[in-house]
């Protein structure tokens, strides 16, 4: 049978070519949800796309913008026009130049609201900014002309969310109008999709790369490896084997439990916090929630520090702040977050004469670390004397009621934003518009607003600390954490650094066996 | 014979339509919404509503299921609404995985299973008799995906033999596939022998115990000709039947197996789907689920005479 076996794993590795190219062998926990840049929020999807399409400009690390595909970024005095001239010799993966024709084809398709982009919102004018126009003035420049002048336009392009708004090459799409291909300029083409297996990304032999130095999703981005083989892997105990018999390079995000089990079997380990926040929402319209002094007292039965410690193994930093750790927001009034006060939680409860009305908090059944949140939140208010019970459904329940506001409280994790003003976008707005939001006080609303209009980081600074001392006066929502990224892999791979926008980024990794 | 045939092929009509009834509104009837999940939380209102009327879920529930049921008819199952991918293909594809996996892992349990179960009724309350009840008892205990990852420790990573994760299918390299085949159906097969093995045993005994066995015993009919010609057929028959229903279960698909190690099957498509409220792709898979287990509880049927002369299918 060894024998068989053995003679089995001889063929495998006698497949030609096998031996002679790198491969980063990794995986995603699903299939992806298509090819077109942004048109969904899934996390894998992401994944694969980042890595395939760039946009005009791109995040760094810390949240502010550097141009991409864009070698100049001009803005006119009345903050209305924006042009982008082209790099020069940028070419898509079937080898055609990329040029204006392509830019402004990729941006009518996203805006056109045929093609049902979720992210056509964002600059259609339901939200703070509207663009009216796109021109190719020539091949090398793409002018966009905007209703009113926006601060955060460049920002809102280089979402991670919606792919960085990747720009595409005609043919991505088939004569039908169907997205059928992913031909970007990215450092890594598509090479295979097989749909629940895996997907296969090959270097862009015809990368020409920036100059500056990689920072987030900007800068040189090298493909060191040949391929990039994401396996779908859904059953964490699979992966963690899998990772344990070297079958897989790079586990991008693993639960921080087997962090120690990872460890001991020789593979590498490394955390980086993630830019956002691990949150229990409460709803403000609730008849007991409504009562600010109830909602502070949740807040103040809450021992972060042990929080972080249990569920992510400590690999967390606990913060209350509204403004994630990794940002360059995240200063001292942010520091200055809540704490644990039982003295005080019980103090206000008798103030706001609260008799033990029962409470129940919203979790699912799919995430274990958010189960666990709302175990720990109702032992932790218990202590204060809070009845607080837990309901768990599934997923996809508890995302429709988040998007109903129907619920007390609920244990939600929101997506990472390097720029934290489309974090914040997320959950503060007018209630009886978008039942989703979460918080609708009128200064956080004026400050937000504020944000959007405000490039320079030196003057969002203090509105940021405006909004935090807000945010604890008003406790609409508990931070207990910023998100984290705990990543595994082995020794073999070079220069693989898990970071604060939590997708992965094959470029700039090698693998030396 | 065929008049049979026909019969029980009309009456899979009224089946096939009570089948689609309930699946069309036992899927809306689950909370969630296919376009929040597709969205996700970051969604507009407006959009959330756009797409819903894009996708006609915003037309009554009623008017749904006939367009649904109109397009069935023509042999369109629709398009999935995470991808938009055709979804009679899709289930195809995938079916063609966990199909392979339970035939043979069926197929290899019921050759171990049968005879085990034969001998134990043959040597009731012996040693062997409680050794082959308890084997088969543990095996049937054991829960799937637990089976499955001792088996993935064992011989993935303990004694490195076989590969933990991946899939090649039969068609583009039979070796490689059966390397990655192995230990889903090994742990399929150790699981379904416990299944058998128990009916095996009772169907046994039972036949053990009527007159002509004892009447052939008492002509000096040799023990081996007693069990091979005279109780196996006829305590196979009940066994024949369970091995049809286990069929048309597990080829619905085998989710936590598919899981566990990582293979492109039905069931693990339909989770997926469930997860994301792709109405399409979970009515298809079900419904495609319901004809299967027709179908194979129409062969096991059409089969039985073969093993049990006393049965007709006129």
């Amino acid at each position: 049978m060894k024998r068989i076996l053995v003679a089995c794993g001889l063929m495998i590795a006698a497949i030609p070519g096998a031996e002679a190219e790198s491969v980063l062998r990794t995986m995603i926990t699903t299939d992806i949800r298509g090819l077109m840049p942004g048109n969904s929020p899934d996390d894998n999807t992401g994944t694969v796309l980042q890595n395939v399409y760039e946009g005009l400009v791109a995040w760094r690390a810390d949240g502010t913008v550097a141009p991409m595909l864009a070698r100049d970024i001009e803005t006119s005095a009345d903050g209305r026009t924006y042009t982008f001239t082209l790099r020069d010799g940028v070419r898509f993966h079937n080898g055609a130049p990329l040029s204006s024709r392509e830019v402004v084809w990729t941006w009518e398709r996203f805006l056109d609201p045929k093609s049902g982009w979720p992210c056509r919102t964002n600059f259609d004018g339901s939200r703070q900014m509207r663009i009216v126009g796109i021109e190719a003035p020539s091949p090398a420049q793409v002018v966009f002309r905007l209703a009113e002048p926006s601060a955060a336009f460049l920002s809102m392009m280089a979402r991670a969310d919606c792919d960085g708004t990747g720009i595409a090459h005609p043919d991505s799409v088939s004569p039908d109008g169907a997205w059928k291909a992913a031909v970007g300029t990215g450092p890594f083409k598509l090479a295979e999709w097989r749909r629940g297996q895996f997907i296969e990304l090959a270097r862009n032999e015809n990368y020409v790369a920036r100059s500056e130095a990689t920072s987030g999703l900007s800068g040189a981005k090298l493909a060191k490896v040949d391929r990039v083989r994401l396996t779908m892997i859904p059953d964490p105990a699979a992966a963690k084997a899998a990772m344990r018999s070297n079958d897989l390079d790079l586990w991008p995000a693993i639960d921080p439990k087997f962090a120690p089990e990872l460890k001991a079997a020789d593979l590498v380990v490394v955390a980086s916090p993630v830019a956002s926040l691990n949150t229990v929402v409460m709803q403000t319209n609730d008849p007991l929630l409504k009562d600010s002094r109830i909602r502070e007292a949740i807040a103040a039965s809450l021992d972060y520090q042990s929080m972080s410690d249990t569920l992510t193994d400590g690999y967390a930093k606990p913060s209350t702040s509204l403004v994630p750790l990794s940002s360059r927001y995240f200063g001292e009034v942010e520091k200055s977050g809540r704490g644990y006060d039982l003295a005080r939680a019980k103090k206000l409860l008798a103030d706001a004469g609260y008799k033990g009305q029962p409470i129940k908090i919203t979790t699912n059944s799919r995430f274990a670390v958010m189960n666990d949140v709302a175990v720990l939140v109702q032992a932790m208010a218990q202590q204060a004397g809070i009845n607080i019970s837990v309901e768990v459904v599934e997923f996809a329940t508890q995302l429709s009621r988040y998007a109903k506001g129907d619920y007390q409280l609920m244990v939600w994790n929101y997506t990472p934003y390097l720029d934290p003003i489309f974090g914040l976008d997320r959950f503060i707005g007018e209630k009886s518009g978008q039942p989703d939001r979460i918080w609708s006080n009128p200064k956080a609303i004026a400050l937000l607003a504020m944000l959007m209009d405000t490039a320079s980081p030196d003057a969002r600074q203090p509105l940021f600390d405006q909004l935090h001392a807000v945010f604890m006066e008003d406790t609409p929502m508990i931070v207990w954490s910023s998100g984290v990224n705990v990543s595994a892999y082995s020794k073999a791979v070079r220069g693989y650094e898990p970071w604060p926008g939590r997708k992965p980024r094959f470029w700039n990794v090698e693998v030396i066996r | 014979m065929l008049g049979y045939l026909a019969r029980r092929l009309v009456m899979t009509v009224p089946t096939l339509l009570l089948v689609a009834i309930a699946v069309f509104t036992l899927v809306r009837l689950i909370p969630g919404d296919p376009v929040q999940v597709m969205l996700g939380d970051a969604a507009e209102p407006a959009q959330v509503a756009q797409m819903r009327a894009q996708l006609g879920l915003d037309q009554p529930i009623p008017l749904q299921f006939v367009h649904w049921l109109a397009k069935l008819l023509t042999g369109d199952f629709g398009h999935s609404i995470t991808d938009n991918m055709a979804v009679l293909p899709l289930i195809l594809e995938r079916f063609q995985v966990s199909a392979i996996i339970v035939l043979v892992a069926v197929g290899l349990a019921a050759c171990v299973a049968v005879p085990a179960g034969l001998i134990a009724a043959w040597r009731q309350n012996s040693a062997l008799d409680l050794a082959v009840v308890g084997s088969a008892t543990l095996l049937l205990s054991i829960p799937s995906f637990w089976l499955g990852l001792l088996l993935l420790l064992l011989f993935g990573l303990k004694l490195k033999w076989l590969p933990v994760i991946g899939y090649v299918p039969f068609s583009e390299n039979f070796w490689q596939a059966m390397v990655f085949m192995l230990l889903p159906i090994a742990t399929l097969t150790m699981i379904e022998i416990g299944v058998l093995t128990r009916m095996a045993r009772a169907a046994s005994i039972e036949v053990l115990r009527l007159e002509y066995v004892t009447h052939a015993r008492a002509k000096g009919v040799p023990e081996w000709l007693v069990l091979g010609r005279h109780v196996l057929p006829n305590a196979f028959a009940p066994t024949w039947t369970l091995i049809g229903l286990v069929l048309g279960h597990l080829l619905g698909g085998i989710a936590v197996i598919e899981t566990v190690f990582t293979l492109p099957g039905l069931g693990r498509l339909l989770v997926d789907s469930i997860f994301a409220r792709d109405y399409p792709v979970v009515q298809g898979c079900l419904l495609f689920t319901a004809v299967i287990y027709v179908v194979v509880n129409l062969i096991v049927d059409l089969c039985y005479p073969l093993f049990d002369p006393r049965v007709t299918v006129a």
